[in-house]
């Protein structure tokens, strides 16, 4: 365990880096917009000395579609770990004040879109914007196709010394630097 | 010649000597609550200098106790560790040095069957200091402590009365890129099962699987490992060397794995086997005791922790000239839910049972199987800074005796 300075300015325990990602698939029509529907849910999976697992986690999200590309976009501001001061010290990491969301843009060419009924899955390139810097990523999707509604998974993994995240330390417990990402959200072809 | 300021610092640790001093004499064993895994706490090596939890509290440790233990009557965590939650209310100790302490009083009404309360009882349960010194990758840890009465696998002085004890002691050295692995020698927690407050439960009593954090300690070399996803320790029992002839000491292993299902849910299994020359409770000689279960934590709802252990109990008896040879088996079980309504205050309510098959209490007659078992009901208030206060209802039936019944408050401070 890496004791810092144990009575100098803390950074709660856990949680950085965010990001999210998403993933869509479309039936037939190119011109089709998607529109997010029903419960959302990102996961920010961090991790600490020895063994000690921190998810950070809110339900709000927006997914914009211009016609070409589609983009997830995640307020921070709710960002929830269980404890409310980790929850304060999470979000001064992040800067949530100057940088309040996490955003994933996505070329709609860059997914594949399962049929009626059909599943679909693969990965794919994104540019995410999290604490003011963009970066690209590699994530993982799987959609799902019932109806109009879309069921989409997806996941991947940054590493939140690259987007310029002081990463949280408190009392000797600093969390590592790279953070999982797990989302979850339903869309409609509008 | 000391300063205005060092005789204030000086007058002000002698104060805190002197209230725990008070403490002592008018006074079980560390607290370990596998219920923070409601807070995302899975593990225990943040807060516990001991990986398995339990003991010696570290600096984070020390914050998380004012931040998410105790009430704190709507006044909200502060941004910067509280001075207060520092050993002795405020003293500062350098990195490598932790140091704490517990003492915990309490008072014991009993009624056993028919028969009207008995007299209150008052209970010195511990009154013990600890350290533990880091160099580098090497530390060492030790607690000493003061009993008027019982604890006596942990004693150091053999009185009657009024002993000293030392319930862990031991040297280790942190192993791993991320000091993920522990490899330490000494006297230590027996690695089993949940690691949890109440020694009288029957899956961690003395009188059962030995595994209390009370005084079930022994002496070995234990390996521990703590990753995000699995950890477990296994340890090498070489005997209790606080117990005396070398024939009631138990040799032989015990070991946990615990794997993580999801953040709020864990589950695991535990194995132990041990011989000893002479069981110094039983008497019985070549005693082979087998202890094999698994376990579960998990957080359904925020409010919620559900704690649930299942083992299986194996003991096989020599031959003496007053028992026969023989094996006794069975399972011992546990449920347990502890509710936070608000933060601080913890409502537990415990079922247990106990069944063993093959015991014999009469060598004329066939060996009969005898059942136990007990409900709790109970409250534990994190109060104030350092302190918290529990009471207990505990209806029980041991051995297929008749049903008693206690009540035990307590009142726990940490230095």
């Amino acid at each position: 365990m890496q004791r810092h300075n144990r009575f100098s300015r803390p950074r709660s325990s856990l949680l950085g880096g965010a990001a999210l990602l998403a993933m869509l698939s479309f039936s037939l029509v190119a011109a089709a917009k998607l529109n997010k529907t029903g419960a959302s849910s990102t996961t920010f999976h961090a991790a600490g000395p020895a063994g000690l697992n921190i998810d950070g986690t809110t339900s709000e999200m927006t997914v914009a579609d211009d016609g070409s590309s589609v983009t997830i976009t995640v307020p921070l501001a709710n960002l929830k770990t269980g404890i409310d001061i980790r929850d304060e010290h999470t979000k001064k990491a992040l800067e949530v004040g100057t940088y309040p969301t996490v955003t994933l843009k996505v070329a709609r060419s860059a997914l594949k879109f399962p049929a009626a009924g059909a599943e679909s899955s693969g990965d794919a390139k994104g540019s995410m914007t999290l604490h003011g810097q963009t970066k690209d990523v590699t994530f993982h999707y799987s959609a799902k196709l019932d109806g109009d509604t879309f069921t989409v998974k997806g996941s991947t993994s940054v590493n939140v010394d690259d987007f310029g995240v002081k990463r949280p330390s408190y009392l000797g417990v600093t969390v590592k630097p790279d953070v999982k990402i797990d989302t979850s959200f339903q869309t409609k072809d509008n | 010649m000391l300063d205005r300021r060092a005789w204030g610092r000086a007058a002000r640790l002698l104060s805190w000597i002197g209230v725990f001093a008070a403490l002592l004499c008018t006074s079980r064993a560390a607290s370990a609550y596998p219920w923070m895994i409601r807070h995302q706490y899975q593990g225990c090596v943040p807060c516990h200098a001991d990986p398995s939890g339990a003991g010696l509290l570290t600096e984070y440790g020390r914050a998380m106790g004012e931040n998410i233990l105790r009430s704190r009557y709507g006044v909200p965590a502060p941004d910067e560790p509280s001075k207060v939650a520092r050993f002795l209310f405020g003293v500062p100790t350098p990195d490598w040095l932790l140091l704490g302490g517990s003492v915990r009083n309490g008072v014991q009404l009993t009624k056993s069957s028919s028969n009207p309360w008995d007299k209150p009882r008052p209970l010195q349960m511990e009154a013990d200091l600890k350290a533990q010194v880091i160099f580098s990758r090497f530390r060492a840890y030790g607690s000493l402590g003061y009993m008027h009465e019982g604890a006596q696998l942990t004693q150091l002085t053999h009185a009657v009365g009024d002993n000293l004890v030392s319930r862990e002691h031991w040297v280790g050295v942190d192993l791993g890129e991320d000091k993920q692995f522990l490899l330490r020698a000494g006297r230590i927690d027996l690695p089993f099962g949940i690691r949890n407050d109440e020694h009288d439960l029957l899956v961690r009593s003395t009188t059962t699987t030995r595994t209390n954090i009370n005084e079930s300690q022994q002496h070995g070399v234990a390996f521990n490992y703590n990753g995000a996803v699995v950890r477990g320790e296994i340890m090498a029992l070489l005997g209790n060397y606080q117990l005396n002839p070398d024939a009631f000491r138990e040799r032989g292993y015990a070991g946990y794995l615990e794997v993580l299902v999801k953040q709020s849910m864990v589950v695991g299994a535990s194995s132990m086997v041990t011989y000893a020359k002479q069981d110094y409770q039983t008497r019985t000689p070549d005693t082979i005791r087998q202890v094999h279960g698994v376990f579960a934590r998990l957080a359904p709802v925020e409010p919620l922790v559900l704690m649930i252990e299942a083992d299986a109990l194996i003991t096989k008896m020599g031959q003496s000239a007053v028992a026969t040879a023989g094996t006794t088996g069975g399972f011992v079980g546990l449920v347990q839910a502890d509710v936070e309504p608000v933060q601080g205050l913890h409502l537990i309510v415990s079922g247990e049972t106990m069944v063993i098959s093959g015991v014999v209490t009469d060598a004329t007659k066939p060996s009969v199987t005898q059942k136990s078992f007990g409900g709790w009901a109970g409250a534990l208030w994190f109060f104030a800074p350092h302190a918290d206060l529990r009471f207990d209802f505990v209806a029980s039936s041991s051995m297929d005796a008749p049903v008693s019944f206690y009540l035990l408050p307590q009142l726990h401070f940490y230095l």
